[in-house]
């Protein structure tokens, strides 16, 4: 084929801009690390990364949900332990009561400690959380659930917060309760406490060994069974956590599979680019060399 | 017989070709790098021999004359290199819109749209988990707003670009008159040389050049008259003929990438003004793209939260302001004024998550606004198919620009010079010049023996 002289020089130039094209485009990706940096550079990639972030993201949040609610339990928890230990001490001062080697003026001592340990248990039934909510009010944080009052019926304790029960995302589809309600549980126990109270005061012997101490275990054996549960959701939290942990993982791997530069593919492609372009270079050199002006006489 | 200075004649006329011969090389040369320039040849020929009627008829070489001086080009590659320019044109603009649109969008990255959407659905999501922290509500109003504000930054430069592709096509158009001006010009001059017979090559290389350059505006059909002008045609409109030159015109819609004066329509098909119309149509497309998905956002989310009891003992309180698109989505004053105004329960307990929690649901919820994608979805899938929108573009550009090479190259072999080959040719015609001076200083000789040695 003929060969134009411009057009000679002209692919020859096309060609080392070209060749340093290629060579910029591999050194880019070998600083950013970055293969996907516009959805153009891989459509497909681009929907998969977009939707994998989305669902890291999403993952994220399930993780430090499951691990707030997971030590708001755990605090629930201790409370909860709290009031079992009340109600341990309470069976002792009243099988302490109970027993004839103790004299009146000795029980209205107990009774006075037991009045101790009621205001122990509100005080723990009324635990609040790091930021001042209380843990058992429903969703009425803000107010304090537990009140001392005998003016309810059949209670001497009323309860000021709601059933309201905090269900919060854990996982894909997981919902999981993050809050205790147990107000049955409290006023059944300050009921107990209460009727230990009046029969120390009282002096009755047979009652205190017999219904109240019923009471008594009963009662505390609720708390137990609560905190047991709370003991539960916590694992279940805690299982929730680790799972959204390893799901964020596994997305950000796959999203850097996705996104991110193959270092030895971009290694060889850029050492290959600039033997092109090195190439390229020689070819004008030489093309530039060659001319019949260098023959003829001047 | 023949005359005594018959041979003289012949001497002067082949001087004076092989002068001329130079010349053309020395054009040639000198137009080695010119844009649009073809190269030229010399056509000698033989004159008319003379025959003279002695004992026998004796027919006798009266040497050579020129013929004319040419321009060596191939009309048929001449024809596919525009063909296949106005559609490289075409798609390297509609490549570099598209392009642009990416830009805006940045994604995949932090700083793009699906980042903001994730956080701030993830900020409901937090709040549903702490209903009664403040720091929660204070997160969701500080995502909200930067999900607010990186849509009001696309919206805009969506359309800034947009005010930007229309004052392209306006120039664009401005563009394809003056050139149509300035090859009806050339088509005159080139009309009044050659009816008095002469070849005006370098004329015709410059409106050939022009009309090569018209393709990178537009596609343009040309048909070639005898006295060597063009007449060129843009779809149904005669751009120029061998009287003069008249203007596109400049009202245009987008959509069917036609120009229209009111009542002629004339289809483009190629060029960069086709690319621009193609450019103005996928910005709308991602325009309406985006402005549904902001309203489903916004109506989702408003929905829930009209029916939620805040932590003032409010209800039915829009989230969202505005109605209509990207452009009005707004906090509504009443979250700007108090983050206790965001109702994250239906009861208007403090510790009531209920509703966020089915607020920061929303991103998964399929909505039939959104052909039953999510949110989430949907914006994923607008990003893919701008990428492979724009792929198809770049390749198919790539592929253009090869084709384009390959036929220039082609036609450059026909057209362009070869400094080589001219060197040899002038060295050719140098070598037949000192002949035909030897020639002359040859009969020279001879005459002067007649006239000096004679009769003596």
């Amino acid at each position: 084929m003929r060969i134009s002289t411009s057009q000679q020089f002209a692919s020859l130039k096309q060609q080392i801009m070209d060749a340093q094209e290629r060579v910029d485009l591999y050194q880019t990706r070998m600083s950013t690390g970055i293969r996907v940096s516009k959805p153009s550079d891989d459509p497909f990639a681009a929907l998969g990364i977009l939707t994998l972030s989305s669902a890291k993201s999403k993952s994220d949040q399930h993780q430090s949900t499951a691990t707030a609610a997971s030590n708001n339990l755990k605090m629930a928890e201790a409370r909860l332990g709290e009031m079992t230990d009340v109600m341990q001490q309470a069976k002792t001062i009243v099988i302490q009561g109970a027993n004839g080697a103790t004299d009146q003026q000795g029980r209205i001592a107990l009774a006075a400690q037991i009045d101790a340990l009621q205001q122990r248990l509100v005080q723990s039934a009324n635990g609040q959380d790091g930021s001042g909510h209380y843990l058992f009010a429903g969703y009425k944080v803000t107010t304090k659930p537990f009140v001392p009052d005998s003016s309810v019926v059949n209670n001497y304790i009323r309860y000021d917060g709601d059933q309201g029960k905090q269900i919060v995302e854990a996982g894909p589809g997981t919902l999981l309760q993050s809050n205790m309600l147990i107000d049955q549980q409290v006023t059944d126990a300050y009921n107990a406490l209460e009727d230990a109270k009046q029969r120390l005061q009282a002096g009755d012997a047979s009652g205190l060994s017999g219904v109240t101490l019923q009471k008594i275990d009963d009662a505390a054996a609720n708390l137990l069974n609560t905190r047991g549960e709370a003991g539960v959701m916590i694992q279940q939290f805690d299982d929730a956590a680790a799972a959204a942990t390893r799901r964020s993982d596994e997305f950000t791997k796959q999203i850097s599979d996705k996104q991110d530069a193959d270092l030895i593919d971009t290694v060889t492609n850029l050492q290959r680019a600039q033997t092109a372009y090195q190439a390229s270079l020689a070819a004008l050199t030489v093309a530039n060399g060659l001319t019949l002006l260098d023959y003829l006489k001047p | 017989m023949p005359d005594t200075f018959m041979g003289i004649d012949i001497a002067a006329r082949a001087l004076r070709a092989f002068q001329m011969a130079l010349n053309v090389t020395g054009h040639n040369l000198a137009n080695v790098d010119t844009e649009g320039y073809s190269r030229q040849r010399i056509d000698i020929q033989q004159t008319p021999p003379i025959t003279f009627f002695g004992m026998r008829p004796l027919t006798l070489g009266t040497g050579q004359f020129v013929n004319t001086v040419m321009r060596v080009r191939d009309q048929f590659l001449d024809g596919r290199y525009l063909q296949t320019n106005y559609e490289g044109s075409r798609l390297s603009q509609l490549s570099t819109s598209l392009g642009t649109i990416e830009g805006i969008y940045q994604e995949p990255g932090p700083n793009g749209l699906q980042s903001s959407l994730s956080a701030m659905f993830d900020a409901w999501s937090q709040l549903s988990a702490n209903p009664a922290d403040d720091a929660a509500r204070l997160q969701v109003r500080l995502q909200s707003q930067l999900f607010v504000q990186r849509v009001h930054d696309i919206n805009a430069q969506f359309a800034q670009y947009g005010k930007q592709l229309d004052g392209e096509v306006n120039a664009t158009i401005t563009q394809i008159n003056a050139i149509a001006k300035q090859i009806s010009d050339l088509n005159i001059q080139i009309r009044s040389l050659s009816v008095s017979g002469a070849s005006p090559n370098d004329l015709m290389d410059q409106r050939d050049l022009a009309i090569q350059k018209l393709t990178d505006l537009v596609d343009v059909r040309t048909v070639d008259h005898l006295d060597g002008t063009k007449t060129v045609y843009v779809g149904s409109h005669t751009l120029v003929d061998q009287f003069g030159s008249y203007d596109l015109p400049s009202q245009y819609d987008a959509n069917s990438s036609t120009v229209t004066d009111g009542t002629k329509v004339i289809q483009i098909k190629g060029g960069r003004l086709a690319g621009e119309f193609g450019g103005i149509v996928a910005l709308g497309n991602y325009q309406t793209q985006l402005d549904s998905l902001v309203n489903s956002v916004r109506t989702q989310v408003n929905l829930l939260h009209e029916t939620g009891i805040n932590l003032n003992g409010t209800t039915g309180i829009d989230f969202f302001a505005g109605s209509v698109g990207a452009g009005d989505l707004d906090l509504s004053q009443e979250m700007k004024d108090d983050i206790r105004n965001i109702a994250a329960g239906t009861s208007g307990e403090p510790g009531d998550g209920t509703l966020a929690s089915s607020i920061a649901g929303v991103r998964d919820l399929p909505d039939p606004n959104l052909g039953n994608r999510s949110v989430m979805d949907y914006y994923a899938n607008t990003i893919s198919q701008l990428g492979q929108e724009s792929a198809y573009y770049q390749n198919g550009l790539q592929t253009q620009q090869a084709m384009l090479s390959q036929i220039d190259q082609q036609r450059q072999s026909v057209m362009g010079v070869n400094m080589d080959e001219e060197l040899a040719n002038m060295l050719k015609y140098q070598r037949s010049y000192q002949a035909a001076a030897r020639f002359l200083t040859v009969l020279d000789q001879t005459t002067e023996d007649l006239i000096s040695q004679f009769g003596r």
